[in-house]
């Protein structure tokens, strides 16, 4: 008893000790992610740690570097937090997981005790992420996957977007796509297959004229592929020697609306570097964040439910169908027109529920309005076209 | 005006004692001091490279060494100069179609001037030292003689044109090796990742050197001196004057448009000249024939001028090697430095970067070199080619500052040539028993570099004193010269003594001991007189020369990284034997008789207790 007593009180006064060291360490220090060495390691700098002595400000900036890159796993404040306060109190658990610190400059204090600061740290963040986990400080990636609906996920090329299919990639196109899709694939996400994008291409002509549909082609690409996000990307190059920027934005289907973006530059490399080294390097810096971002995406989407785009096609003129078709949408979730026209209805609804559930839920309010001919012409995961004749 | 580096050692001696010794030292630095630190033994591709300069001296003379100084200082380095130019890729066309908020990202920009490592955290890597201009007569020997006095030995010597291949393939290689000493790897292929700014950075510290050397030699006649009121023909003689000419510039590299690597005078360095000459001559005599003469005296020559041009490159900053400690503890330090560039007992002060300035906190000595602390590609190469690797961090013994000494403080290294010159005071033992007050100055070399021993020093101690009671001297001199009436002696004789040999010393922090042995003699001049011709009168001196060995031991205190203070007790042992010069020669080869060579000889022995001050150079 007392010796469990002893402990909880040890622990808590190394936390403490720990929170104190922070916040002392952390007194104007600038962290930043340089580099995505692997796929779990990344290299994290920090600028303006401050410690007693070497080893002091070696321990500051491991600690500095883990809470820096636990709160870059999730996009959502309250969690960010949460892995603040853990990583603050179980440094020790933690420190396992950084490697390598590396000071770039040092600055003494005059008695010479003192050193402020700029330092490298390698953090191995899926270790880290596993952690946070385990210690359910952190959602689990499929947990909040699976709140949501398990999402889907198109990547697509700005080289891609409003082209057919047979727009082959670049090899630049190529790498970062293949990339992007290995580090979602980690993750457990959907991702829309090629034959999908394939598919959807060809309907794609079929229902561009459709009113009420986003003028995004590649949202219109990514709804008919049955994808709730499309991430957007591009890769550009330097004249002189081998340098790439990254830049990734991910839209919401249904929306059109952009809900992350990031951008990442890579060093710049001799001449004669593989490109693809540069690209990684640029999508290595990018991409953290984007996933950072949409992580805070999604758990917003679990609190107000997933957004859907729904095309209602009948004859409007008679302002009582509208209506009808209007209470039984609004009956679903919350519903937000975006076109009403003689005959088309449009507009995003936002609902708790998964895109089955919603279809069915659809039709059958729909005819329980009294719109007995509704049926699906276009039925995806966030995209549905509702046809109704008399 | 920055503030002068501030020093945490309080010990410091009076300041009378200072003066006198700096002004010694300032005496003894430029050519006349009497020796130098052995420089390493060229190597193969070292030869062959003095043997180029020499062979194209005179082309080297009108050679253009690159581009005309400012053409491409825009990319030169230093914080204030402007990113070499380089355009940025157009941004592709918008895509027809595209979201209005996917917009391609404007191709990246080149990275404002590179960000250079702190010098405080950072290893100093081996300098690239570049041939320039080359005025010289001296035979490939002598040059290289010349080089390695003036402590080139620590420079990657090579006689590349700036903006030649090799030097761009050299630039590639040192800049891989710097990344893998930083860890900038590629974590999945283990190679250097080779950034532009890390070439910028390693290549910007390109230096060329032009050398001018102009020598002569000439036969300076005996001639004629009166020495108390006595002509004398002195010997003939070959006198060589060498004077030195050595300019520094250094060199920036920068990438051009198309990407290539071009290097410009850097600008921000001002090119930096050193002049150093030296005057020696050697007699001429039935055992050294004039050219033998001339030989020692251009040789000799050579020696002082380099000695005088290496210590004040080796004060150059920007040749200094520097390494933050990677271990501080026990009273080592360890850094990651090779023995490429530090040699055995290199001195470092410990130093740290404060917002004041740079600050110093300690000092060391270099005791065990290794190859560094990571296997580069230049590394590896020379193990597989057979050469024994050895991957460590160099240690070195932390003398002052003891346990301020940190982890992630800097190395800095101290310039030195090795020799400790001193002022010595000491109670010496005298034939006959008696003991004298004695003054006089200590020379120490350390041989470490050259013996590979640590703290291996070669001494040279030179006092002065005399006496007043000289029976016991008149005593064995009259012995030996019974034709000589030693009642007529003045009794009182000046005592000149000088040792020299070998003594190794041993530290334990800021204190050390010393045990070593040499040789040992003494000159006791009891009169001078003039006999003969009153118009022409013969020269005599009479005394007691002393010839032996000596043993010692001797306790010390670092006092600051250049100042030390010993206490020395020996043991000096040496047959003595009177002697009678007329004329600076023995009295027989004068034309005397009766004054043949002494028989009488005798033994002098004792101790004697010696206080030195010493001052490193």
């Amino acid at each position: 008893m007392h010796q469990a007593l002893w402990h909880r009180t040890t622990a808590a006064i190394a936390a403490a000790a720990t929170l104190v060291l922070l916040a002392s360490s952390a007194h104007g220090l600038n962290a930043r992610l340089i580099r995505k060495l692997d796929t779990d390691n990344h290299r994290v700098q920090l600028d303006g740690v401050e410690g007693k002595g070497e080893e002091g400000v070696l321990k500051a900036a491991r600690a500095a570097a883990l809470d820096f890159a636990g709160q870059s796993l999730t996009g959502d404040d309250k969690e960010k937090a949460a892995v603040a306060r853990y990583v603050a109190g179980h440094n020790a658990q933690l420190v396992g997981h950084t490697a390598n610190p590396r000071v770039l400059r040092r600055v003494f204090s005059d008695d010479g005790e003192r050193i402020s600061a700029k330092v490298n740290v390698d953090v191995n963040v899926t270790a880290l992420r596993k952690a946070l986990e385990a210690a359910k400080v952190l959602t689990p990636v499929q947990a909040l996957a699976k709140k949501v609906g398990n999402p889907t996920l198109l990547i697509l090329s700005s080289e891609q977007v409003g082209k057919g299919p047979e727009v082959e990639l670049t090899a630049r196109g190529q790498i970062v796509a293949d990339r992007i899709a290995a580090e979602l694939a980690s993750r457990k996400w959907n991702l829309v297959d090629k034959a999908a994008v394939a598919a959807a291409h060809k309907r794609q002509e079929a229902v561009q004229s459709v009113q009420g549909m986003l003028p995004d082609l590649a949202a219109q690409i990514a709804g008919l592929a049955g994808a709730d996000i499309y991430i957007a990307f591009t890769v550009a190059m330097a004249s002189t020697g081998v340098q790439a920027e990254v830049s990734l934005k991910a839209h919401d289907t249904a929306t059109g609306a952009l809900i992350a973006s990031a951008a990442g530059s890579s060093r710049q490399y001799i001449p004669g570097s593989p490109e693809a080294k540069a690209i990684n390097e640029g999508l290595g810096k990018a991409l953290p964040k984007l996933l950072e971002l949409l992580s805070g995406h999604w758990h917003e989407v679990a609190k107000v439910g997933r957004r859907y785009k729904i095309i209602v096609r009948a004859d409007f003129a008679d302002r009582s169908s509208y209506r009808r078709v209007r209470d039984a949408l609004e009956d679903l979730g919350e519903w937000d027109k975006t076109l009403k026209t003689d005959l088309t209805l449009a507009g995003v609804l936002t609902s708790p529920d998964d895109p089955d559930d919603l279809a069915d839920d659809l039709i059958d309010e729909l005819r329980d309005a009294g719109l007995k001919g509704a049926k699906f012409s276009v039925e995806s995961r966030s995209l549905f076209i509702i046809e109704v004749t008399p | 005006m920055s503030p002068r580096p501030a020093s945490v050692f309080s010990l410091r001696p009076a300041v009378a004692t200072v003066c006198a010794l700096t002004a010694l030292a300032a005496l003894g630095a430029p050519a006349a001091v009497v020796a130098q630190a052995p420089p390493a033994e060229p190597s193969e591709a070292d030869k062959d490279a003095l043997r180029d300069r020499a062979a194209e001296a005179e082309k080297e003379l009108d050679k253009q060494v690159g581009p005309p100084p400012g053409e491409e200082a825009a990319g030169a380095k230093g914080s204030d100069k402007k990113p070499p130019s380089a355009k940025t890729a157009p941004p592709p066309a918008a895509k027809p179609g595209s979201p209005p908020t996917d917009e391609p990202p404007a191709a990246p920009e080149r990275a404002p001037a590179f960000e250079k490592a702190d010098v405080y955290a950072t290893a100093s890597e081996r300098v690239l030292m570049l041939q320039g201009k080359l005025s010289s007569r001296l035979d490939v020997a002598r040059l290289g003689k010349l080089y390695k006095g003036m402590g080139f030995g620590r420079f990657e010597q090579r006689t590349w044109a700036v903006g030649s291949p090799e030097l761009a393939a050299w630039c590639k290689r040192a800049a891989a090796d710097m990344q893998v000493k930083r860890g900038d790897i590629d974590e999945e292929t283990g190679e250097a990742n080779l950034t532009m700014d890390a070439v910028l950075e390693r290549c910007s510290e390109v230096y060329q050197h032009d050398l001018t050397v102009k020598h002569g030699c000439k036969r300076v006649a005996g001639r004629e001196r009166t020495v108390n009121g006595k002509k004398q023909k002195t010997k003939p003689k070959m006198q060589c004057h060498v004077s030195v000419t050595l300019t520094f510039r250094r060199f920036a590299a920068s990438y051009d448009e198309a990407g290539n690597l071009r290097f410009a005078a850097d600008k921000s360095y001002r090119p930096k000249t050193l002049k150093g000459s030296a005057t020696r001559s050697d007699e001429i005599d039935d055992n050294t024939p004039p050219v033998k003469a001339k030989r020692n005296a251009l040789s000799s020559a050579i020696s002082g001028t380099s000695s005088s041009i290496q210590r004040r490159l080796l004060g150059m900053r920007e040749f200094q090697n520097h390494a933050p400690l990677v271990r501080a503890s026990k009273g080592t330090a360890d850094f990651c430095l090779s023995r490429t560039t530090v040699s055995l007992d290199q001195p470092f002060h410990i130093v740290v970067k404060t917002k004041g300035g740079e600050k110093r906190v300690g000092f060391v000595k270099a005791r065990e070199i290794y190859d560094g602390c990571d296997m580069t590609p230049s590394l590896e190469e020379q193990r597989k080619k057979g050469r024994k690797v050895v991957i460590k961090p160099l240690r070195a013994e932390t003398i002052l500052g003891g346990s301020s000494v940190k982890r992630g403080m800097t190395a800095w290294e101290m310039a030195t040539i090795g020799l400790n010159v001193g002022f010595a005071y000491g109670y010496s033992p005298l034939y006959g028993g008696e003991r004298v007050n004695s003054f006089g100055v200590d020379l120490e070399l350390n041989t470490a570099p050259a013996t590979g021993s640590s703290e291996l020093h070669f001494f040279l101690h030179a006092r002065l004193s005399g006496t007043d009671d000289t029976e016991d001297l008149d005593a064995l001199f009259g012995k030996a010269y019974p034709l000589f009436d030693t009642s007529l002696l003045p009794g009182s004789a000046a005592v000149i003594m000088a040792e020299m040999g070998l003594l190794k010393r041993y530290y334990g922090g800021p204190a050390f001991f010393e045990w070593g042995a040499g040789f040992a003699s003494s000159f006791y001049l009891l009169d001078t007189y003039e006999v003969g011709d009153p118009d022409d009168p013969d020269d005599v001196r009479l005394g007691i020369a002393g010839l032996g060995g000596k043993a010692l031991v001797g306790v010390g205190l670092q006092l600051s990284p250049r100042w030390l203070f010993r206490v020395q007790g020996a043991y000096r042992f040496m047959g003595m034997l009177p002697f009678v010069m007329v004329n600076g020669e023995s009295c027989e080869d004068a034309g005397y008789t009766g004054c043949a060579e002494a028989e009488e000889t005798d033994r002098e022995a004792g101790w004697l207790a010696t206080a030195t001050l010493m001052f490193t150079l």
